[in-house]
């Protein structure tokens, strides 16, 4: 059999197995043309489609239908939805790398290995009106992509954004002996403006505002001058300690600095990592992993191309801001994020982390859309606290963001959206900013096991979720937190930031005991068993019709009473504690008719039946005043005060069929309202609670 | 109930007395998930019944990834069914979810000699490779190296194996 001599491939010295994957980006010093090891191979054994590629195909074919939402289907942690965004995206930045998963016969057996470059024949189409293809050559082809035939990377112009193309490629004949079952393989991308992301350390280039990247970009040869408005995912990437600049974490010198001796000996970690070791290399709070400010007007985009980013090996924050070392009952909340969009950069990263926080709010910064990807982070919901030195896995204080299809597994809180900007200088300017400027649209998204809650809202404007399922938070589901601040600018001026919600077709399901370390930590244990304790008034015992469906909104699995929390209306995070004159933000859970809407616990006189408001009902509990409606519309079948009230009127052997008409259409609700105001001077608190 | 069946019953009921008090039981929580951490490819070379080597595996940890040689497809062929099963195991054994998905390019013309089958029994769990009439090409080739097959664990949390299988037809006169 005639030989040829193929000089680029390196192979490693696990040669007896004859198959080497690449683990290195191409281009590496061991996927180098230039070396000067020459190996000869017979012939090519496979010629298949880049393994990235494949697994893209695969991810799109496994697709779900948001239609099945709240039918009893149970939704994969592994597929995303089926939206009609999912064509394969390619930056305009650098080269795109399509390298076939190729490999090549060593000796006459079987064994392989795998080629990390090849002499290819490559062509580009372009796709033209009426869903034709027409083959790029000459200067036109020029115009839009430049092709590199042996590392098959295929770079596109800014002339190509917003096009679509079709790449084909094939080993060339005149270095190789091709197997008949080699084809040509093909595969259609569009392009966009961004950077290709192949590798984990390229993720970096996504930070355009911590200087602590800076040498760790110039170490891997990326560009620090670099600015791109788009990031690509092209594989998953799994984060290390090692991948992220060591200002991130606690040095041995830091924590003697900040820790005495006996603290530091003292300190026992919820994973049963304990003393200095558990502290040294802690990833810092408030630490923002990847940061990217967009500039007024700017639109920053993140395509992940159906792939994952896989964090669990992120280092847990061990040192909570604001409180001692070893203080276990206090609240212990990571502040850390792998994904920051800030508005001015406050609350995005921390003293400790010595970058510099910027002295005065920006102008009102841009948007962000971020889509089709999968993050796995390194808390999740776990009964020992370990998570709560997990990371945010997406911290935005842009003016307005598009969160599309992904997939959040394992974080402490998979959206934290927020706004702090823009208000403050429009005052200055004597502009009436509407409270609500700010939009964030959750759509086709799925979040799954989550320390505390998956979605928090800090005076984030209106906020909408749709087409999505959030499942097993450790805490309350979503969190709507007001934020009442006083104006910089004008004496005695609050301003209110509002976190309104609304959501449709959505799914959702958090069920907690309350025992759990975020309920704990939060000193919110004994309110859930409050809440818990209201499920008996709705099946122990009951008049014959109603409630016919045994509805309520305790479950039990085996010894333990589960309780849905699917939202919180709240200002301040000690949750139910805190003290607060007025809420004004709504919530409406797949129920626009009736948002729990805090505005009319508000307008009512403290303590008393609100017979004047029909919106909902109120009693007077033993621990201040409760009003609670069933969220579809106005019902006020109660007459008596109390809790004792709500017994008697469910337990009423002969309710009037007024009564009994209006009972049960609560019953048919999907969520109940809690309207929660324990008494003079304490915090006023609204929740949402699942039926189940 | 025969008396057989009730040893069998008291056996099993002592045996496991004894087995849960020796390496007790994983502690779990309500709704609390326990993540697949690994997937492992569990094939061993074997010999046929003559004695002869037919399977060749080889595992590289590095690149998570095991290859499986055929060294005569026709043994394969002719007696085992047209058919490789393919075993793994998932880590941890007390995952809440141990299933895995199968990818591989199903528009590769390679793609034409087989079809995957998953089985998921106790402990272990297997898919079966069938091959089909076309893996036996009419062309004279006499070396197959099929497309990697990616074993991914359906939980979410990403952790894969990958899976490659070559095949070796050594035809005796008179075959095709």
């Amino acid at each position: 059999m005639k030989k040829f001599k193929i000089f680029p491939l390196i192979i490693s010295a696990s040669f007896i197995l004859g198959a080497c994957v690449p683990t290195e980006p191409i281009g590496s010093s061991s996927g180098d043309l230039s070396s000067s090891e020459e190996i000869e191979y017979r012939e090519l054994a496979s010629f298949d489609l880049p393994r990235t590629i494949i697994a893209f195909n695969s991810a799109v074919d496994k697709r779900e239908d948001s239609a099945l939402i709240n039918t009893g289907h149970e939704f994969s942690q592994n597929r995303f939805f089926i939206t009609d965004n999912s064509s394969y995206k390619v930056g305009d930045d650098n080269p795109f790398v399509f390298l076939p998963n190729i490999s090549a016969y060593v000796g006459d057996g079987l064994d392989e290995v795998t080629l990390k470059n090849y002499h290819s024949i490559a062509k580009v189409d372009i796709k033209e009106s009426g869903n034709t293809w027409r083959e790029l050559t000459g200067n036109e082809r020029d115009t839009y992509v430049a092709l590199d035939t042996t590392n098959s990377t295929f770079d596109f112009t800014e002339e190509a954004i917003g096009k679509n193309f079709k790449l084909r490629v094939l080993p060339d004949k005149e270095f190789y002996i091709i197997p008949s079952t080699v084809k040509e393989l093909s595969f259609e991308v569009s392009v966009i403006d961004g950077y290709n992301v192949q590798t984990v350390a390229q993720l970096s280039m996504m930070d355009n505002f911590s200087p602590l990247w800076d040498e760790y970009k110039i170490a891997k040869g990326l560009s620090t001058d670099e600015k791109p408005k788009g990031i690509i995912l092209h594989d998953d990437l799994k984060i290390t300690p090692q991948d992220l600049p060591a200002g991130f974490f606690y040095t041995g010198t830091d924590i003697d600095k900040i820790f005495s001796q006996s603290e530091i000996n003292a300190y026992q970690g919820p994973d049963g990592k304990n003393g200095r070791d558990a502290l040294i290399g802690s990833l810092k709070d408030f630490v923002t992993i990847y940061t990217h400010d967009t500039l007024e007007d700017e639109t920053f985009t993140f395509e992940g191309n159906f792939f994952s980013i896989d964090g669990k090996d992120i280092p847990l924050v061990r040192k909570f801001s604001g409180t001692d070392l070893n203080e276990v009952d206090g609240t212990r909340d990571s502040h850390a994020s792998l994904f920051g969009l800030p508005g001015d950069g406050r609350g995005i990263m921390h003293e400790d982390t010595e970058v510099p926080i910027p002295a005065q709010p920006q102008t009102i910064q841009g948007e962000v859309v971020m889509r089709n990807f999968k993050a796995i982070g390194n808390g999740g919901r776990d009964n020992q606290g370990v998570g709560a030195g997990g990371v945010i896995f997406i911290k935005s204080g842009a003016k307005a963001g598009l969160w599309e299809n992904i997939i959040s597994i394992n974080v402490f809180t998979a959206f934290v959206l927020r706004t702090w900007i823009g208000i403050d200088e429009a005052e200055e300017a004597g502009a009436s900013l509407p409270v609500d400027h700010v939009n964030n649209f959750i759509n086709y998204c799925k979040a799954f096991d989550s320390y505390s809650s998956m979605l928090y809202l800090y005076g984030s404007g209106n906020n909408f979720i749709s087409n999505s399922v959030f499942k097993r938070a450790g805490g309350s589901l979503v969190i709507c937190d007001e934020v009442f601040s006083v104006s910089n600018y004008v004496e005695g001026e609050t301003v209110k930031r509002l976190s309104n919600l609304t959501t449709t077709n959505f799914e959702y399901a958090s069920l907690v005991t309350g025992e759990e370390p975020w309920f704990k930590s939060h000193n919110a244990s004994a309110q859930v068993a409050m809440f818990k304790a209201m499920g008996d008034l709705f099946v122990n015992p009951l008049t014959a019709g109603v409630n016919p469906t045994q509805k309520n909104i305790v479950q039990t699995v085996g010894t333990d009473q589960l309780i849905n929390i699917v939202a919180l209306l709240i200002r301040g995070d000690d949750v139910f504690t805190n003290n607060a004159s007025e809420l004004d933000s709504k919530i409406s859970i797949n129920e626009p008719a009736a948002p729990i809407d805090a505005s009319y616990l508000m307008a009512t006189p403290y303590g008393g039946i609100i017979n004047s408001q029909e919106q909902f009902m109120t009693y007077q509990a033993s621990t201040g005043p409760i009003a609670f409606f069933n969220g579809i519309n106005d019902l006020n079948f109660l007459t008596s005060t109390g809790l004792e009230g709500v017994l008697a009127t469910l337990q009423n052997p002969s309710p009037s069929p007024d009564n009994m008409a209006y009972i049960n259409e609560f019953f048919a609700a999907e969520t109940m309202n809690v309207y929660l105001k324990p008494a003079a001077g304490m915090k006023n608190v609204g929740i949402v609670l699942g039926f189940n | 109930m025969k008396k057989s069946v009730i040893v069998v019953i008291i056996i099993v009921y002592i045996a496991s007395i004894f087995f849960v008090g020796f390496f007790g039981i994983a502690v779990r929580f309500v709704g609390v998930t326990t993540y697949v951490t690994g997937v492992q490819c569990i094939n061993e070379s074997r010999n046929d019944q003559t004695g002869k080597p037919l399977i060749k595996v080889k595992n590289d940890e590095e690149n998570n990834i095991t290859h499986i040689q055929i060294l005569d497809f026709m043994e394969i062929y002719k007696h085992e069914g047209q058919s490789l099963k393919i075993d793994w195991r998932v880590y941890p054994d007390y995952a809440t979810e141990k299933g895995v998905n199968f990818e591989y390019n199903k528009e590769s013309s390679l793609a034409e000699m087989f079809y995957v089958d998953e089985e998921n029994g106790i402990g272990i769990v297997q898919g079966t490779v069938h091959f089909t009439e076309k893996a036996i090409p009419t062309d004279g080739t006499t070396k197959i190296s099929l497309p990697e097959i990616t074993l991914k664990a359906a939980d979410g949390l990403g952790a894969f194996t990958r899976v490659k299988i070559s095949y070796q037809i050594i035809l005796e006169e008179g075959e095709i």
